[in-house]
């Protein structure tokens, strides 16, 4: 009797921690590099404190919102955020959005990502339903100023997606599965709800943590 | 016990073990997804589902993959078999009725987040596959023994 209680207890236990073991093993992390951050996208000041990557994805609803709540937070914190876009396009659901991605870099090219980035997502309903997406690229460039001719060339340029692929390879490693996710140091925020509930709530929390830091 | 009856007994032992394989199957692959990804991916799309106070989302996403982990890990060894049957059973019913409740209350659901970020499911086959494990977890808690299991090493 207590040689089976013994060996049930036993397996248990094995079977347990095998199970527990084998969780911890397979969780590591396959990010260990430092992140790259393109002056051009970065939002707020690029010496702030904390610094937030976003990776987002043009045709996703969440990530327009989250965009206006990225405003806001970055009129909250003006001297401490800093805001990095990272291109996440999401190609298996959203056919046309690496065009838009590459549009935007286009747009960087000439120093107009943010105006860029802010009239995609105003647009959001209305390019992807456009029978021609890159004519409607090069008009919005149009609008904005920019040398359309240089934009064209650009947009047929296939260097251009080098640097989504690369922002797109860096959200794979760093377990970025879906759009928006936001990563704050160590904290992690998915979707534009959870930006919207624990965003300002963490970036406090690093702030003071860094104030702490300096004093020290 | 008669040879008939023994080979029936030793066949419905070979059943048992094949629907033990299934459930912790399911029940692993879902567990496996869930914590190897982040946590805050499937509290995002636990959050759809509109059910639980967001306060709640975050430590429910990281605690239910450990119950599938040990519930599908239990199965697979045939560990107590029928307590974890009882709790894959529960685990699915309760996957169906938030499911259930989506569809009654008209909420869009691209995907389920049953298996995580990484195998979007469809949540008409999510429900119909939590019915199947339904049915097969009652099957399992009904049945005492069943082949190559630990349950049978540690009685003997």
């Amino acid at each position: 009797m207590a040689k089976r209680k013994m060996r049930f207890i036993a397996a248990g236990l094995v079977l347990a921690i095998c199970l527990v073991a084998s969780v911890m093993l397979l969780r590591r992390s396959h990010w260990a590099g430092q992140t790259t951050m393109p002056l051009e996208r970065i939002r707020g000041k690029s010496n702030a404190p904390v610094v937030m990557v976003e990776f987002t994805d043009f045709q996703c609803p969440s990530c327009k919102k989250a965009s206006l709540l990225i405003h806001e937070l970055l009129e909250r914190y003006p001297d401490d955020l800093a805001v990095v876009f990272k291109h996440f396009p999401l190609e298996t659901i959203h056919p046309l959005v690496r065009q838009a991605h590459e549009a935007a870099q286009c747009a960087q090219a000439q120093k107009k990502f943010w105006p860029y980035h802010d009239l995609l997502f105003e647009k959001q309903e209305e390019w992807p339903k456009s029978k021609d997406v890159k004519a409607e690229f090069l008009r919005y460039a149009g609008d904005l100023g920019l040398n359309q001719e240089v934009f064209a060339a650009c947009l047929n340029d296939p260097k251009t997606g080098l640097a989504i692929s690369a922002d797109a390879a860096e959200g794979k490693l760093r377990q970025v599965d879906s759009t928006p996710t936001f990563l704050l140091g160590e904290f992690r925020l998915v979707g534009s709800s959870q930006l919207h509930r624990d965003g300002a709530r963490l970036i406090e929390l690093l702030i003071n943590e860094r104030r702490r830091k300096r004093k020290n | 016990m008669k040879e008939e009856e023994k080979e029936k007994t030793r066949n419905q032992d070979w059943a048992a073990l094949a629907v033990r394989l299934f459930v912790s199957s399911v029940f692993l692959i879902s567990a496996y997804i869930k914590l190897l990804e982040p946590a805050e991916e499937f509290a995002a799309a636990i959050e759809a589902y509109k059910i639980l106070p967001s306060f709640l989302l975050l430590p429910f996403a990281k605690i239910v993959p450990w119950f599938e982990l040990f519930a599908g890990g239990f199965l697979l060894a045939g560990y107590l078999t029928r307590l974890s049957a009882a709790a894959a059973g529960i685990l699915s019913s309760m996957f169906f009725i938030a499911l259930a409740s989506v569809k009654l209350r008209g909420i869009p659901l691209d995907s389920c987040g049953c298996f995580g970020s990484a195998l979007p499911d469809d949540p008409w086959k999510a429900m119909f596959l939590d019915v199947v494990l339904i049915a097969a977890s009652a099957y399992l808690l009904k049945r005492k023994t069943s082949a190559f299991s630990l349950d049978n090493w540690t009685e003997r």
